[in-house]
């Protein structure tokens, strides 16, 4: 086992969480807050370990990144979150270590867009990263997908479509879902208002009527089938996806509100249901029950015995097994007998073997389970328990070790031994990172949020690579 | 009042904490969907009601049920249509739950203030709260109101306070902060027999209505509770749900 440290830099960082109150500089944040916040923004960055450029990167918006040089890296990561209306989105404050002797980030940050109606999404194999905004032709709705390139931000290409009979007063919720084939499916819930929400004054009631939709863009052809209508009664808008080469699978639930009659009326049955349906289609092949959830808008996962998944209160699964048809609530060994008062940051990754790695941070605790064996458990970890992070734990790519966020105490990340659940490396300077994750070099990424977000940089053995400081209040990182 | 917030089920939390801290608390609040890492309350209409009854078993004397929603986090940078979706289910969860639990009467003054969990590490969007705001407040019963509420920590980075604050007036107001801060270790020995003095953070336009004044991890309590009270002045127990018999 490795431990590393070193002091704290300068002093002037923010204590760890624990030590946080009313102490804090409340008048000066504020007023460094002053001129509007939170439009949303995906920013690109270079991953700094990765070689130097063959070329400049094209980003979406077709102008090349400014400041890339011929030895800025190749590749691309993206940060997903909020910042100012006045306030740019950038990063500055580099720091590196003098053996490093990399005095900059190698390439300026892009706003790749700020124009989402949703966190983008990344393929399975983590090659493409899909976005979606929405917007009007006329009075009617429409949506918009684009597939970039997630190492080098190239736009790899995308499509539009109109929403027939949706107004441009609807709300419009899109997620893509890439399926195992050339198809990314687009599931599309527009809700229209009673009231035009602009018009909309204080105490007025307000109804929503939702209507799904499902369309399919084929990133060989650049072709989009659908919009396809979904569903005959409302449903709420939100639902559970994933896909795998031959079906689109979702967890809905209709809307009770629209079906209610009064708190003594009549009641109705109320049962979240799973549907399976053909990719190209509208028209569910498979609808049953679900004894889980209601949908919260989640990405369900497929894992590697080709069952789909969701993640149920945080310690359970949901799976549904395409060849018999059985949707099944699994209880998870190592997870089952905990609970906290608080929820927690959850993840779900599939690792090279196959084994299905799930943690909660309100529980400290990732349970590594076998799909192929009934769901048999292979190990746990436990590790510290933080508050609700952004992201608390991501394995590594091959799947040899599980990085966590330090203890509250602490700070730092933590890196685990996936087969033997023991530490195996360690550092901390103090800062009580709040998300950690790795990206395609190997190089792992801390973010810890703040006035200026910071990012530490660290080797795959935790060894500190520089930090930097952003303007963007991460919310992911793709 | 003191009372407590927890992510598990009252009916399996409540003998620990009673254990724990000597007395029942004057309220508890409790997760609705969307929370996927929560158990919750509006799981079933069984489920409602055994909850309820836990909520009865402890503390029949002032068996208040607030409610609160934890989305997925990274949903708070996101956009209108993401709030909208999000306020959609929370209403139709509370509704549903209020529906199924016979015995569950309308907060005392009309008013049930609607908790949207931003944890400190989490940024919100503009976009994000005037979609889940308005349609939340929108989301009349007719029995009752439906007001939106930002639980957060109002000293945090990210943005909080400057998001709501520029909200006031419109359909999009939010009614009432629940503040996380201060946390101080020497509040953990109180419990919820003796809360400490009102001192919570606040927003500047916004008052903070529910303070979060220990936090289970904090104390290294063994029950799945966080301990929280009401405003001094106010009583929070008006703005939650009310049992009038034992489901």
């Amino acid at each position: 086992m490795a431990i590393k440290s070193r002091p704290r830099p300068h002093g002037g960082d923010a204590a760890p969480e624990e030590a946080s109150g009313p102490t804090q500089p409340q008048v000066s944040r504020r007023a460094a807050l002053l001129g509007g916040l939170g439009v949303t923004a995906l920013v690109a960055l270079p991953d700094m370990l990765l070689g130097p450029a063959a070329s400049a990167a094209q980003l979406p918006g077709g102008a090349a990144a400014a400041g890339t040089s011929p030895a800025a890296p190749a590749g691309f990561f993206f940060l997903y979150g909020t910042t100012g209306v006045t306030t740019p989105a950038g990063v500055e404050g580099w720091q590196a270590p003098a053996a490093r002797a990399q005095t900059s980030l190698g390439a300026a940050p892009q706003v790749a867009t700020t124009s989402l109606d949703a966190a983008p999404v990344k393929s399975p194999d983590g090659s493409t990263l899909a976005l979606v905004s929405t917007g009007a032709t006329g009075s009617t709705a429409t949506v918009a997908l684009t597939l970039l390139d997630a190492s080098s931000g190239a736009r790899l290409g995308g499509g539009s479509l109109t929403l027939p009979g949706v107004s441009a007063d609807a709300s419009v919720l899109v997620t893509p879902v890439f399926a195992q084939t050339a198809t990314v499916a687009l599931v599309i819930a527009a809700s229209e208002p009673s009231i035009p929400l602009a018009k909309l004054k204080l105490g007025q009631p307000l109804v929503w009527t939702t209507t799904h939709f499902t369309a399919y863009f084929d990133r060989a052809s650049g072709a989009i089938a659908g919009p396809f209508r979904l569903f005959d009664e409302p449903y709420l808008a939100l639902t559970d996806a994933v896909a795998d080469a031959d079906h689109l699978y979702l967890w809905a639930i209709k809307d009770y509100t629209k079906n209610r009659v009064s708190k003594n009326g009549p009641k109705s049955t109320l049962t979240p249901e799973f549907f399976a349906i053909p990719l190209g289609s509208g028209s569910p092949a498979l609808n049953s029950a679900s004894a889980g959830p209601w949908p919260s808008g989640d990405r369900a996962h497929l894992l590697s015995n080709g069952d789909v998944a969701r993640v149920i209160a945080g310690r359970g699964l949901e799976t549904f097994t395409p060849n018999s048809g059985a949707l099944t609530k699994r209880t998870i060994a190592a997870l089952e007998p905990l609970g906290s008062a608080k929820p927690g940051s959850i993840t779900l990754d599939t690792l090279p073997a196959g084994h299905t790695l799930i943690t909660n941070s309100a529980f400290g605790r990732a349970a590594i389970v076998d799909p192929a064996a009934s769901y048999g458990a292979v190990s746990s970890i436990d590790y510290p328990k933080v508050k609700y992070p952004i992201r608390g734990t991501t394995p590594s790519a091959d799947g040899t070790t599980l990085y966590t966020l330090g203890a509250a105490n602490t700070g730092g990340l933590n890196a685990y031994s996936i087969a033997t659940g023991k530490l195996t490396a360690s550092y901390s300077h103090g800062d009580a990172y709040a998300g950690v994750y790795q990206l395609a070099s190997g190089t792992v990424l801390a973010v810890k949020p703040g006035v200026q977000s910071t990012l530490g940089f660290f080797s795959p053995q935790l060894d500190n690579l520089g930090g930097a400081t952003t303007s963007v209040f991460v919310a992911s990182v793709f | 009042m003191a009372g407590y917030d927890t992510a598990g089920r009252i009916q399996n939390t409540g003998a620990s904490a009673l254990s724990e801290f000597g007395v029942n608390p004057q309220f508890w609040v409790r997760y609705f969907s969307p929370s996927p890492a929560a158990d919750l309350i509006n799981d079933s209409a069984a489920d409602a009601n055994a909850e309820c009854e836990g909520l009865w078993k402890y503390n029949n004397n002032s068996p208040c049920l607030g409610v609160v929603c934890a989305p997925t986090q990274s949903r708070l940078s996101g956009s209108s249509a993401e709030g909208v979706a999000d306020a959609q289910t929370y209403g139709a969860a509370i509704t549903f739950v209020f529906d199924n639990v016979t015995p569950l009467d309308n907060p005392a003054n009309g008013e049930l203030y609607c908790w949207l969990d931003q944890e400190a590490s989490t940024s919100m969007s503009d976009g994000y709260w005037s979609g889940f705001a308005s349609t939340l407040n929108g989301s009349d019963t007719g029995a009752y109101h439906h007001y939106s509420g930002l639980y957060c920590d109002p000293p945090a980075a990210p943005p909080n306070c400057s998001v709501i604050d520029a909200y006031v007036g419109t359909s999009s107001r939010c009614y009432a902060v629940w503040s996380s801060e201060p946390e101080k270790t020497s509040y953990c020995s109180g419990g919820i027999k003796s809360a400490p003095a009102w001192a919570a953070d606040s927003c500047a336009s916004v008052t903070t209505y529910l303070w979060q004044y220990v936090e289970q991890g904090v104390c290294g309590f063994s029950a799945n509770v966080d301990l929280d009270e009401g405003r001094t002045g106010t009583t929070y127990g008006n703005n939650c749900f009310k049992l009038s018999a034992n489901p």
